[in-house]
């Protein structure tokens, strides 16, 4: 990113806008939400440009913003008294092809933010438990802890739904 | 069934696409502020120079002078605890605000406190700023108190959803300092707080210290905060429990008290802290608790200062 930071905006938001998307769709749920806090996170992109130092990579640091712009709309949203239905949420797909997986989905995204995070971060974006714990501003023994924790949070509620058998991630 | 969660979350997201017309708008929105950014910027800049240049100026000018101007003082704004503008750094006269106090800008490491131990035996209590630390919802999430110097008033105040009011302080000299609490994971201001350090501007001995306290419920545990909060408010009247003298512990810190108030989600707390007399090198318990109940009247006043405004 350039000291301006607008140079080549246009190449970052193609770039990257399609998992900042993912992220804001993750956390909000809500598809109007999602393309709001989508807009905001590149504004504060540019905003911020200055505070990259670069010690973490481009996509770490956009990633931690789209994170934490996600979770201040969650929070103005429980100001507002807002909630979500999950069932009229635009992630529910057609249901005739609505399957289990539909089913898992629905149980992570409405999981403890504190396990949301790491599970998108490390089960869908693939990232170490150091990098977590760069995005999250943690230590990686504390992200260790908190995924041991959401695994077993999710399988306590996977085991009271009757899935008993299904793959577990180590 | 055979699924993971690695699936779930593809099945979920994969098919997320960035529609044309959110990308030209995204791109739009940043392209119409950022003209106004980059002008920032270059203006900045310019103040950047001028800055160091009157800077340079400064300690070339100072650097001079026959003795350390150590003793500059700054008019409190309307008695709060906001000073108005510099005085002048050769300015020798103390300039007051409406409620007496008087700002000095210094360095909190020049004000002097003597560490003691004794026998005697009067009240004490814990910090605010560590206790809050330790009475957050997630505690495995790090939080930390951070200078202020980087935030706005408005920002403050937009965090932690209400008007930030300066209290009417007691006449004395006085400086102070600003930190906020901050969610390390998300960057979320937790509280706010403002100290104000009083001493004698001749010795530059420490006399007391009044921390005040914003904090919003939602990031901690409102049974803690119940169990904490000592000052109720019943049809427009104050309630504050009685200074405690029971508290009776062998003391090598200073005495500690708080009023804590909650109200539509937002917490005030005001804490008072002072050194004990010492006499001959011994703590002074009776004239150590006559400086407490003194302290303790000034807390009361600062708190009922916050809630008539």
């Amino acid at each position: 990113m350039s000291k301006s930071g607008i140079e080549n905006i246009e190449e970052i938001v193609k770039t990257y806008g399609k998992d900042v998307l993912k992220i804001c769709r993750y956390y909000l749920q809500n598809k109007q939400d999602a393309e709001d806090a989508f807009q905001e996170v590149f504004i504060k992109l540019v905003r911020k440009h200055s505070a990259f130092c670069g010690k973490s990579g481009f996509k770490t640091w956009l990633t931690r913003i789209a994170i934490n712009t996600c979770k201040n709309f969650l929070k103005s949203r429980s100001l507002r008294n807002d909630t979500i239905n999950l069932l009229d949420c635009d992630d529910r797909r057609d249901t005739a092809i609505y399957d289990e997986c539909d089913e898992l989905y629905k149980i992570i995204v409405s999981l403890p933010l504190d396990y949301k995070d790491v599970i998108l971060l490390k089960y869908y974006f693939g990232y170490t438990s150091k990098e977590i714990a760069g995005i999250l501003k943690t230590t990686e023994p504390a992200i260790n802890s908190r995924l041991h924790r959401a695994k077993i949070y999710l399988k306590e509620i996977l085991t009271e739904r009757g899935w008993s058998d299904y793959e577990y991630l180590d | 069934m055979n699924i993971s969660i690695e699936k779930a979350l593809h099945k979920g997201l994969d098919g997320i696409e960035v529609q044309p017309w959110l990308e030209s708008q995204t791109i739009r929105k940043i392209t119409e502020k950022s003209k106004i950014t980059l002008f920032d910027f270059r203006l900045e800049t310019k103040y950047v120079y001028v800055a160091a240049c009157v800077l340079a100026f400064i300690i070339a000018f100072t650097s001079i002078q026959p003795y350390p101007d150590n003793k500059r003082f700054i008019e409190s704004e309307s008695g709060l605890n906001q000073p108005s503008k510099q005085a002048p750094a050769s300015s020798k006269t103390d300039v007051t605000g409406q409620s007496g106090a008087v700002y000095h800008n210094i360095d909190i490491s020049q004000i002097v406190r003597h560490g003691y131990d004794s026998d005697a035996k009067v009240p004490v209590s814990f910090y605010f700023s560590g206790w809050l630390m330790s009475a957050g919802k997630e505690l495995d999430i790090g939080r930390h108190w951070h200078q202020q110097a980087q935030f706005t008033k408005g920002d403050i105040e937009s965090s932690l959803h209400t008007t930030i009011i300066g209290p009417v302080l007691p006449d004395g000299d006085y400086t102070m300092t600003k930190a906020v609490l901050k969610d390390d994971a998300t960057d979320e201001i937790m509280a706010y707080q403002t100290v104000y350090y009083y001493f004698n501007k001749d010795t530059m001995e420490f006399q007391n210290r009044f921390s005040i306290f914003y904090f919003a419920e939602d990031h901690f545990d409102t049974e803690k905060i119940e169990q904490m909060q000592n000052v109720t408010r019943t049809e427009g009247k104050i309630h504050i429990d009685d200074f405690s003298r029971e508290v009776n512990v062998h003391i090598k810190i200073p005495h500690v008290r708080k009023l804590v108030y909650m109200e539509n989600g937002v917490g005030i707390a005001i804490e008072a802290e002072t050194d004990a007399v010492i006499i001959g090198g011994k703590v002074d318990r009776g004239k150590s608790l006559e400086r407490y109940e003194q302290t303790d009247k000034q807390l009361i006043a600062l708190m009922k200062s916050v809630f008539e405004k």
